[in-house]
């Protein structure tokens, strides 16, 4: 019962944008995809949840070939943080926050509870009646974590996954702690995790394995120690870096040389 | 109770308000014009006009009512419903509270066919007359808005989906070219035609008789039972595409089924009023400032709140220099700009939002 990517190649017209791309996420697992602009990550994940429907490969999402599951199906399993949202209309957060409960049919009472639950998690209660348009970038993606929680919030039915779109990009440094930490807490309740990140030191100290993308290719995956090669980096981002030993924590640190 | 909790039952209410309010309206409506009728003796006909016994009322008040007013101010309610509801619905599709009908090509494409058959419906077109009689002015400017939208729709549509940019420019398009083509039309119509052609332009519901609120409500009201049924889908719209489908909608079909029916209403709305301006933008609007944008309530009070205020319109199009007649869209393109602007000073003003 995982995620599991086999052999996917992906074609937009005639261009290639996903080539011969495997790898998984278990529940549990917190999985970082990195690469260069252009490597075919957000690709990848819009596939995942299902946004494109015209590939070639084995997909298989909680043992079903992704082609057995509706849309609907796969937003019960499947929750995506997108990079930044454009909602301009005057919803409140507690309606953002309940609208991740749209695919699932739990009724109101418990669909509220939840939602509480999520903003709670996200530390956001306080603003559980303010107007989303009136709030910051942070608390904009807090919000919308808060409704992605929402959605893959019952533990009941089967595994969950949850796709982060380069969550931290428009965040503070702790912020993009805050929203990866708890990705991290998510993962140990038994969701599988899958973000795509741009920073190379949050992935080694989140990410349980990377996959490193280069041109809709696997360059190369496995765990932090194995992917964080400076050879490897180099090649892959064109920039000579150096691997050194975190001062304090345990994982490695990657440094522009 | 919470917040949320809160501002369902004011939004509930303001429901039940607007549904009496209109009601009360109709009432007003139908008691005001040239022959006085009290509002008492207006109440009896429609009470008796539903089959409920109450009491005499001298016939002829009931015949000026039953044959003449009240067939206007279902009218007025239908299509005011209809031009309310598509914008609401239409804003949604397209993520933009400046969207509506008018500005993908729908009402372009129906006032360019409507403004052929009142120029080349004894000729060219006679045909069409022909065969449909009365009804040929409204088939026709139905089929126009119908056949701008799928144009726009389909240069909009690629094998990645729908481009909501290059839809809004389609329509930008698709507006010049029916300007132009009413614009030959009015160069090539005679004087009589001319006249039709202009006040149709300024719209009017003074043709409502029995035939047309039927022929029209049926589909308009079609169209407003369907369309609410998207409403959760048009909340998940407003996230954005992709988050919508994350969420489960299928994107693709709410879009396709929203433009279609919006197509049917604004086509159907045209052809019997022509074209009456600002009822689609403003009153979604309004609406929206007051109760919030989840469809689930927007779409409701919308299309109640665009019935009572073209039947408001109507009242002053008849009434303000009697027993002549202005024509409705100067109406509500005079009370619905200002009212319009006022709203955008006084927002920006506040600093809010949209």
């Amino acid at each position: 019962m995982s995620l599991i990517v086999e052999h996917l190649c992906f074609d937009i017209g005639s261009k290639r944008l996903l080539d011969e791309v495997s790898f998984a996420v278990n529940p549990g697992e917190v999985v970082a995809v990195l690469g260069p602009n252009g490597a075919g990550k957000s690709t990848l994940l819009r596939v995942l949840a299902g946004e494109y429907r015209h590939f070639a490969g084995d997909l298989s999402l909680n043992g079903q070939r992704y082609e057995n599951w509706g849309t609907h199906d796969i937003a019960r399993m499947v929750g995506v943080l997108p990079q930044h949202t454009t909602l301009m209309f005057p919803f409140s957060v507690f309606e953002v926050v309940l609208m991740g409960r749209m695919p699932h049919a739990t009724g109101r009472v418990r669909d509220r509870e939840i939602a509480k639950a999520a903003l709670e998690r996200v530390d956001m209660s306080h603003h559980i009646s303010s107007s989303f348009p009136s709030l910051s970038g942070g608390e904009k993606q807090r919000v919308q974590l808060a409704r992605v929680l929402a959605q893959i919030w019952d533990a009941a039915e089967q595994p969950r996954y949850l796709l982060l779109d380069e969550p931290t990009s428009a965040l503070d440094l702790a912020h993009q702690h805050h929203v990866l930490a708890l990705a991290q807490s998510l993962a140990q309740e038994g969701v599988g995790v899958m973000a795509i990140l741009h920073d190379l030191n949050l992935a080694a100290q989140y990410a349980d394995r990377l996959v490193l993308l280069e041109q809709g290719r696997v360059k190369t995956q496995g765990s932090v120690e194995q992917a964080l090669d400076p050879d490897i980096l180099e090649s892959l981002f064109g920039i000579a870096v150096d691997v050194v030993p975190h001062p304090s924590q345990s994982w490695p640190l990657v440094v522009a040389r | 109770m919470d917040s949320l909790e809160q501002h369902e039952w004011r939004v509930k209410w303001s429901l039940l308000g607007l549904l009496i309010a209109l009601l009360l309206a109709i009432l007003t409506s139908v008691s005001v014009g040239p022959m006085d009728i009290s509002m008492s003796d207006a109440y009896r006909i429609l009470l008796s006009g539903l089959g409920l016994d109450a009491g005499e009322v001298e016939r002829h008040l009931a015949t000026i009512i039953n044959a003449i007013r009240l067939p206007r101010s279902l009218l007025a309610v239908l299509v005011g419903a209809a031009l309310a509801v598509s914008g609401a619905a239409i804003q949604g599709v397209f993520r933009n509270p400046l969207a509506d009908p008018g500005l993908i090509g729908i009402s372009g494409g129906a006032a360019l066919a409507a403004v052929s058959m009142i120029v080349f419906g004894g000729s060219a077109l006679a045909v069409v007359t022909e065969v449909l009689g009365q009804y040929a002015l409204m088939f026709t400017a139905f089929l126009g808005g119908f056949a701008a939208t799928l144009v726009v729709a389909n240069i909009a549509t690629s094998r990645l989906g729908v481009s909501i940019t290059t839809m809004l420019l389609a329509g930008i398009a698709i507006n010049i070219v029916t300007g132009a083509g009413i614009g030959i039309m009015t160069y090539m119509a005679d004087d009589v035609q001319l006249r039709t052609l202009t006040f149709w332009q300024m719209g009017s519901l003074g043709g409502a008789t029995w035939d047309v609120v039927l022929a029209a409500g049926s589909v308009i009201a079609i169209v407003i039972v369907m369309i609410p049924r998207y409403a959760l889908g048009l909340n998940a719209l407003l996230l954005g595409e992709s988050e919508a489908r994350h969420l489960g909608i299928d994107v693709r079909r709410v879009r396709r089924n929203i433009i279609l029916l919006s197509a049917v209403a604004v086509g159907a709305s045209v052809a019997v009023s022509g074209m009456i301006g600002f009822v689609g933008l403003v009153v979604p609007h309004i609406i929206r400032l007051a109760l919030g944008p989840d469809h689930r309530y927007l779409l409701p009070a919308s299309a109640l709140a665009g019935a009572l205020f073209l039947l408001i319109a109507d009242m002053i199009a008849r009434t303000l220099i009697a027993p002549a007649e202005l024509p409705i869209g100067l109406i509500t393109s005079i009370i619905g700009g200002p009212f319009f602007i006022a709203l955008i000073v006084m927002r920006a003003r506040q600093g809010g939002g949209i």
